[in-house]
């Protein structure tokens, strides 16, 4: 099995398509970083979030640094790592199969059972180095470029996170956020064993998202029916982890969903694929 | 090139009433066939005939509907990795990974393949020449230098049964030649090769048994030798005196002669040598005796 993933690993990782996605967290990062760097001070006084706050509070010190950096930049990106997180999860079996590589893997004695838990297995590393190297990037370089202090969070009321207390709670969203990509990386997989075109599960696993999202934060009443039955209800788990007090019971029952909605699209991925006859 | 004729009867693939059907449309019909070991085994048929469903389905690619396979005495549902491990395959055109060298593409399927030995990989693409091009990227390769890759992948591991559908496709005719007596030596080497292609005279040339299939059955089985030598043209001294002796025997279907003398015998298979034997003893002097009809024209009378 080790030896399957190894194989998956280089294919998934000699491919530029897979390195599309650090390129453009880079580019992300070093571009907020350098507009906060230039003008940082006019975004704090602009914000909405603390246009207020200033009125209300005398402020001392520089709310911008590496760990407000770093949560902002969690807040703007999450939403869209899931298209960098399905170009390469989509492409895992769809792609073989529209390049005619998926017949030569198929005819060599490994199973279909094993050939697809190695490639998931390189899809979910995949998904987690991706969310890493946000973390580290935007909390590593953030905190050598801005310095570091107290994270302060505005959202219904205000949080002050001690420099200690933001790093312990950057290390519990990390995981959570994880979590929540590892879920649209069982979709992305799930639709690409549906299909033989590599841009299908893309475009298919961003509609699903898209609606979901949209069904997820609509204060509708017949959406509220729905909308346990959705993943991404559940898929911002990871900014409980700046609540206070933090709701563990509630986290820990998002991640429990979060977790039984993977099993389920990487089952039902598992299943097709086993029955499935290999035409393309 | 002369076919070889199977030396034993072991059967290498047996498939017993192979059927696959794709909605209502069935695209192998209760396909029963028999590739003995050292065979090259010609599997031919129209477009949209079933040969290439029947090869997935010998693979594993394709689930059958009905009936079943058994490679080396063991049924493919239950024996299928040991049995692909002895197996291997060109199906269609070949796909590869475009991005990486020539050499890592074949480094990854034979690791699949249980095969660590550096040495192997330089032996196949050696058969098929492209050890100098190893190290370059597929995505620089020609489509005939990716059909040899694909032949190279097949032959990892040195498998005893070797399918290879439709292999010279998108090759030079010096490249079709050099895969032709390639698979004559790969059975020399005692691998069974099952070979399916449009190209007859190719099938004529190296095959030793073939089976015709169309609309999804099996039309005909058999030696190539056998099947092709039910016709046959005879040139004697006296064409017309000939014909008069021939006529009485019974497995002597027909008797035609043309302007320039050349008999065209229909005759039951296996009576050949006897049909020889029995024109010098009645005093003729037999200048050839050759097969009456091509493999071409064989096929397309039966597929009409």
């Amino acid at each position: 099995m080790i030896e399957l993933i190894k194989i998956e690993w280089i294919k998934t990782f000699g491919k530029m398509r897979t390195y599309i996605s650090f390129a453009a967290i880079f580019v992300l990062i070093a571009l907020i970083f350098t507009g906060l760097k230039i003008d940082g001070g006019q975004f704090i006084t602009h914000s909405t979030a603390f246009r207020g706050l200033r009125h209300s509070f005398f402020i001392v010190g520089d709310l911008l640094n590496g760990y407000f950096i770093s949560h902002l930049v969690m807040f703007f990106t999450m939403v869209h790592i899931p298209f960098l997180i399905v170009l390469v999860a989509g492409d895992q079996i769809a792609g073989e199969a529209s390049g005619g590589t998926l017949r030569i893997l198929l005819t060599r004695p490994p199973s279909r059972m094993k050939i697809l838990t190695a490639k998931a297995v390189v899809s979910l590393i995949y998904s987690a180095l991706l969310i890493l190297t946000l973390g580290l990037l935007s909390l590593g370089v953030g905190s050598i470029l801005f310095g570091t202090g107290n994270l302060l969070i505005a959202d219904k009321g205000i949080l002050i996170l001690t420099g200690e207390q933001a790093l312990q709670r950057f290390a519990i969203a990390y995981p959570l956020a994880i979590l929540s990509m590892c879920v649209v990386t069982a979709l992305a997989f799930l639709l690409s064993v549906l299909v033989e075109n590599a841009i299908g599960p893309i475009i298919g696993t961003m509609a699903i998202i898209i609606i979901s999202v949209i069904i997820s934060e609509t204060p509708i009443s017949l959406f509220e029916k729905i909308k346990p039955f959705l993943f991404t209800t559940y898929s911002t788990v990871w900014q409980k982890a700046f609540y206070n007090p933090i709701p563990v019971a509630d986290i820990v029952r998002s991640s429990g969903y979060l977790c039984m909605f993977m099993l389920v699209f990487f089952a039902v991925a598992f299943i097709i694929f086993n029955r499935k006859d290999i035409l393309s | 090139m002369t076919p070889r004729l199977s030396m034993n009867s072991n059967a290498i693939l047996t498939t017993n009433r192979l059927t696959k059907r794709f909605g209502k449309f069935t695209a192998v019909d209760a396909l029963d066939i028999r590739v003995n070991r050292g065979d090259i085994f010609g599997f031919l048929g129209p477009n949209g005939a079933g040969k290439s469903t029947t090869i997935r389905m010998i693979l594993g690619l394709i689930k059958p509907d009905a009936g079943e396979i058994c490679l080396f005495g063991d049924n493919l549902k239950q024996k299928r990795g040991s049995i692909l491990d002895r197996t291997g395959a060109l199906v269609e055109k070949p796909g590869f990974y475009n991005y990486l060298s020539a050499r890592r593409n074949l480094q990854l399927l034979a690791i699949l393949a249980g095969i660590h030995d550096h040495a192997e990989i330089d032996r196949v693409l050696r058969i098929v020449d492209l050890f100098d091009r190893a190290e370059d990227k597929v995505k620089s390769y020609s489509h005939g230098m990716v059909q040899r890759l694909g032949i190279a992948q097949a032959l990892l591991g040195n498998p005893e049964f070797i399918i290879l559908d439709e292999p010279t496709t998108g090759l030079d005719p010096m490249g079709m030649k050099e895969i032709r007596q390639l698979i004559l030596n790969l059975s020399e080497e005692d691998s069974t090769i099952f070979l399916s292609s449009h190209l007859l005279h190719e099938v004529e040339q190296i095959c030793n048994k073939m089976a015709i299939i169309n609309n999804g059955r099996l039309i005909v089985e058999g030696e190539v030798a056998k099947l092709l030598s039910e016709q046959i043209e005879v040139r004697v001294d006296r064409p017309t005196d000939a014909q008069s002796v021939l006529s009485e025997i019974e497995w002597v279907k027909s008797i035609e002669v043309n302007s320039s003398g050349l008999m065209k015998i229909s005759l039951e298979a296996g009576h050949i040598a006897e049909l020889n034997r029995i024109l010098v003893n009645a005093g003729f002097e037999v200048s050839a005796i050759q097969p009456g009809r091509s493999l071409e024209d064989y096929f397309l009378t039966l597929v009409k």
